[in-house]
Parts: structure tokens; C-alpha cells; sequence
């Protein structure tokens, strides 16, 4: 894979990120979510580049080989959306294809939503429109089945030093247990471990959803998204009920749901080519 | 509770079906009660309630299974409460307990009812505390109406502990953050005494303690089966259900209908919440000696 390593300034501190494809292509960037890293993107980055895009993907703040802020408000969702915006600056972009899974997806919601000028078309991966995740995660019996881990993440130190202590097992494991088989070789895991076993890094990604929880948003003026997006759901997702798509469409003004009936949570891994092959027919259509 | 006597003696009995802690006033000649805690707690729970009860009652409260200081049993079938219930018949005869007085609260409320289900004739009194009823159907369906229309989050606990391999993994080594997260702001303003916290501190750090305890959960769904073929049965003995009301698990709706469970039950409110024994136990001490 021909990429290119670079660290960028943004929002006060500096992110690590991978970028391939031409300087002047029309830019793609890729948000990943938890637990993974810039390398939750490497079956999309080489297919893109080689279409003409500029693709871009960071390890957003907290995760691997990017800043740590101290405290847990340092990771509430409108600092990482602030982190994106910044991204583009640094690139110069006024507008780009934004393309977000799981975290990485509730980002692009809110980038879409606060900042709609700067993003040209979004595609989101496996998590519902923010007020959809909102009212789901609290009130819903069978969502809360699937959310339980949100909430013990918010027990100081409910997992920073216990997955330490177990080299990451456990962390890889709740990523394979809930995928179809070979979504993730060992090797590839191996990655993942390392990326963990960053100074501080774990503590830092479970402080996503402490701010979640323990901070207060900075709404957007409107909740509708006006942009042209797409929706992709793998239904066999243990931690997302696919209803929760279905009421994310009511929000999006020019939104498409795509389902994949067989396929879980680890959507671009596991329908990689179907995926990639959406997105490009998405971003080339004229509008 | 500043100035605690410690009223009751520990020792450890052996049985057919296993090794258990024991907290026993030791007055031989009273009438005994037998108390049984819950989650995540121990028979610690009842110290601050003993030194209110009437001196000529014999207070004896078993550890469960798999929590205080009894044993750590790995096998998950022996957390079923039906079988919970026959270790505390055991430890009971092997006391030579005939008749008694029955208490109980959290999990240890639905073992206690299953006591009362297998031996009626020897439980001469009941006392019931901020756990569901499990015959009553009705009461329980109406609750969950509300906790679905109110959200669930603060049951993520329990689905938790229902996840294989997880609970094991994860609270090993952060015991003292997650015993303490469940007493909540009781806890933190020692309203629950932080004596007490550090004892079921202690207590759930015993090797494998995080699996066993989620054993309590994750038998619900062979618990409840059972619990659908009771619809209709009553306990005979006259009953006294003693309510934290400021409980936000075992909320009001779930007392709907219980008159219907029992011959005889009398319902007092305290304004508690879910640890009402260790919040107010002048009050519900008060209350029994009343009963008894």
C-alpha cells in the first residue's frame, strides 16, 4: 500500500494520519471507530487512491500514534468534530467526501451537522442519527442489551488498566466475537494490539464515551441533514438495532439507506468490495 | 451508623452441598431469624439491623453461594435461586433451625422466597425487601412497562454480567471502583458506612468472586422459566414487605398486585433507598420487632 504517514496540527493538538492518492484529487476522508485506528480504512485507502482521490485517514484524538489529552472532556464530540474541521483547513479543502464508522460515524454526524458547508457528501456506517442514538441508548430495553459496555465504561479506571493487564485479549476479542469469521486475520490484530498498547491510548479511547455520558453538546441549530448521504447497515450488528436506521432516515433530507442483511458492525471489513463499489458510484454521481 | 457493635460471631459450616460463612448471635435459646443478603453485598448487611433487633431473637445470616465468605462454587446451575435455596434449608438443619423467622433483601428477597416455597411449614413469619415478588406476574409486567418507557441504562449492569468471559476479565483488579459504584451517592456521603463498603470490598476481591457473582445474573433466564410455572401460588405465612421507596431498580410498580401473592401481608414505605437495611436500620429493625 502506497501511503503516506504525516502529522497535522488541528484544533490544538497534532494528529497522526495516513494519507494516499493524488495531492489535488478530490479528498476523502475516513473516520474510524472504536477500538480501532487509521488502519480500520486499508481495504478503502488503495482502492480510492487508485480511483483519483485524495484519501485521508487519522487516528482521531486519543487513538494510536495521535495526542492524548488529559481529562475526559477533552474527548466530547464537539472537540472532535472542532479536530476534523481543523484537518481540512490543513489541507486547504473547503468541502470533501466525509465517510465515518462507528464513532468515527457519530463525528461525521456532527461535522455534517454543525459545519453542512464543508462537507460535499457523507456516508455513514453503522450508527443512526445522533437524536435517534440518543433516545435508543437510554430508553430502549433491547438497544440497552447491546449498550451495556457504554455505561460500565464509565467507571473510573473500568477498563484502562485491566486491559493492560491482559495484553488486550479482551479488547480483541469483543472485536472478533462480534464479527463474521475472517473479517480480522491474527496479523491484523497484531496491529490493532499494538495500537492499544500505546502510552495512554486506552484510557483515552474509553474517554470518548465518558464525555458522552459526563459532558454536555453543543447542539447544531437544525437536527435535519441537508447534504446528500448514505446509510449503510450490516444487520447482523450486536451492538446496534437495525431499527435504529430505519428512524435515522426521518432526519436526512437527500439520505439513502443501504442494508446488508448477513453482514455485522464490521461493515467496510467484511463487504469491503460491496462497499467500496457504493461509495464510488455515490461520490461520482452528479449530485 | 458511627459506633457499629459488632453483635454477631462468624464461623464457617460444611454441608453436603457445600462450605458456608455464617454470622450467628449465638443465643441458642432465641427464636431464630435468618437474614439473607443480596447483591453485591454480604451478611455484613445486617449488622447495623442486629443491634436494633429484640435481644431474645437469634439472628443468623448465611453468605450466599459464591458471595462473603462462603464458597466460590464455578459451576453456574448451583446459582438458580430454587438451589440457593436448598444451601440455606442445609445450613439450617445442619444448625438444627426447625422453625424460623425469614428476611430478605436483593437476591437475597428471592432466595428467601423460594425458602418460603420449599419448607412453608417452618417459615413462621416473612419480611420481604425492595426485590419483585415472583409469583406476581402482573406487578412485574406493569414495572417493566415503566422502566421501558423511562429507559433502562441504569439496568446495564445486569447485561453486564450476563456477557460470558467479560465481567471476569474486566472487574479483576478494580473491585473497589465497582463494589462502590452500586452505592451511589449513599455511599459517597456514608450513609452506608464505609466500613461496610470495604468489607464487601474484601469480600468480592476473593478469587473468582466477579464470575460467581454475575452467576446470580446470568441463571435469570433459568430462574424466570421456573418463576412462570408459580403463576397463582400463595405464601401462607403472614408476610411483611419493608420498602426503600427511593429505589430506582425495584421501583413502586413492582409492589402492584402483591396482595394478591399472599395469605396475609401487611407493606410499610421507608424513605430509603435500595439498601434500606443499611440506610435506616432503627426504622426497619423497628418494624420487625413490631412483626415478630
Amino acid at each position: 500500500m502506497d501511503l503516506r504517514e504525516r502529522y497535522i496540527e488541528t484544533n490544538g493538538i497534532k494528529l497522526h494520519v495516513m494519507e494516499s492518492g493524488p495531492k489535488d484529487g478530490p479528498m476523502i476522508l475516513f473516520l474510524h471507530g472504536f477500538p480501532e485506528f487509521w488502519y480500520a480504512w486499508r481495504k478503502q485507502l488503495p482502492y480510492f487512491a487508485s480511483k483519483g482521490y485524495l484519501v485521508v485517514a487519522p487516528d482521531q484524538r486519543g487513538y494510536n500514534l495521535s495526542d492524548k489529552p488529559e481529562g475526559i472532556s477533552a474527548y466530547k464530540i464537539d472537540e472532535l468534530a472542532k479536530d476534523i474541521i481543523g484537518l481540512l483547513d490543513a489541507y486547504g479543502r473547503k468541502q470533501i467526501f466525509l465517510v465515518g464508522h462507528d464513532w468515527g460515524a457519530s463525528v461525521s454526524w456532527w461535522v455534517t451537522l454543525k459545519y453542512p458547508e464543508r462537507i460535499q457528501k457523507l456516508v455513514i456506517l453503522n450508527v443512526p442519527h445522533p437524536k435517534v442514538m440518543a433516545k435508543n441508548v437510554f430508553t430502549n430495553v433491547e438497544q440497552m442489551k447491546k449498550s451495556w459496555y457504554i455505561f460500565y465504561f464509565q467507571l473510573p479506571g473500568a477498563v484502562d488498566k485491566l486491559a493492560a493487564s491482559t495484553n488486550y485479549e479482551w479488547a480483541l476479542n469483543m472485536i472478533t466475537s462480534s464479527a463474521n469469521p475472517g473479517a480480522f486475520t491474527p496479523a491484523e490484530l497484531e496491529e490493532y494490539r499494538k495500537a492499544f498498547a500505546q502510552p495512554g491510548a486506552f484510557t483515552a479511547m474509553v474517554n470518548w464515551y465518558r464525555a458522552m455520558i459526563q459532558t454536555k453538546q453543543e447542539p447544531p441549530k437544525s437536527f435535519d441533514v441537508t447534504v446528500p448521504m448514505i446509510l449503510m447497515w450490516g444487520e447482523n450488528d450486536v451492538a446496534m438495532l437495525t431499527e435504529m436506521a430505519d428512524k435515522s432516515m426521518a432526519y436526512c433530507k437527500q439520505g439513502k439507506l443501504i442494508k446488508f442483511p448477513k453482514v455485522s458492525h464490521w461493515i467496510q471489513h467484511e463487504a469491503a468490495d460491496q462497499v467500496n463499489a457504493l461509495i464510488e458510484e455515490f461520490f461520482t454521481q452528479a449530485k | 451508623m458511627g459506633n457499629l457493635i459488632m453483635t454477631m460471631n462468624t464461623y464457617k459450616i460444611t454441608v453436603g452441598r457445600g462450605t458456608f460463612n455464617v454470622r450467628d448471635r449465638g443465643n441458642k435459646d432465641g427464636f431464630p431469624v435468618v437474614m439473607l443478603h443480596g447483591w453485591p453485598e454480604s451478611s455484613y448487611c445486617w449488622e447495623a439491623v442486629a443491634d436494633f433487633l429484640n435481644p431474645s431473637l437469634r439472628v443468623i445470616a448465611p453468605d450466599l453461594r459464591g458471595l462473603g465468605d462462603s464458597e466460590r462454587t464455578v459451576d453456574i446451575n448451583a446459582y438458580q435461586k430454587a438451589e440457593l435455596a436448598k444451601d440455606i434449608v442445609e445450613v439450617l438443619d445442619a444448625l438444627q433451625v426447625d422453625t424460623f423467622f425469614l428476611v430478605g433483601h436483593d437476591w437475597g428477597g428471592i432466595v428467601a422466597q423460594e425458602v418460603a416455597l420449599l419448607v412453608p411449614q417452618r417459615v413462621k413469619k416473612f419480611v420481604i425487601m425492595n426485590i419483585p415478588v415472583i409469583t406476581n406476574v402482573q406487578g412485574s409486567l406493569e414495572a417493566m412497562k415503566v422502566t421501558q418507557s423511562r429507559g433502562s441504562f441504569f439496568l446495564w449492569y445486569q447485561y453486564f454480567q450476563q456477557q460470558p468471559r467479560l465481567p471476569e476479565a474486566m472487574i479483576k483488579g478494580n473491585e473497589d471502583v465497582w463494589v462502590r459504584h452500586f452505592f451511589g451517592k449513599e455511599g459517597r456521603k456514608g450513609i452506608i458506612s464505609p466500613e461496610a463498603i470495604a468489607e464487601y470490598v474484601r469480600c468480592y476481591s476473593i478469587e473468582n468472586t466477579p464470575a460467581t457473582a454475575a452467576s446470580y445474573y446470568r441463571t435469570m433466564r433459568l430462574d424466570t422459566a421456573r418463576w412462570t410455572t408459580l403463576g397463582g401460588r400463595k405464601f401462607s405465612m403472614p408476610t411483611l414487605y419493608i420498602y426503600g421507596n427511593e429505589d430506582t431498580v425495584i421501583i413502586p410498580e413492582n409492589l402492584n398486585h402483591i396482595e394478591d401473592c399472599f395469605d396475609s401481608i401487611k407493606i410499610e414505605h421507608i424513605k430509603a433507598g435500595h439498601f434500606v437495611q443499611e440506610e435506616k436500620p432503627k426504622e426497619v429493625a423497628a418494624l420487625m420487632n413490631e412483626f415478630f
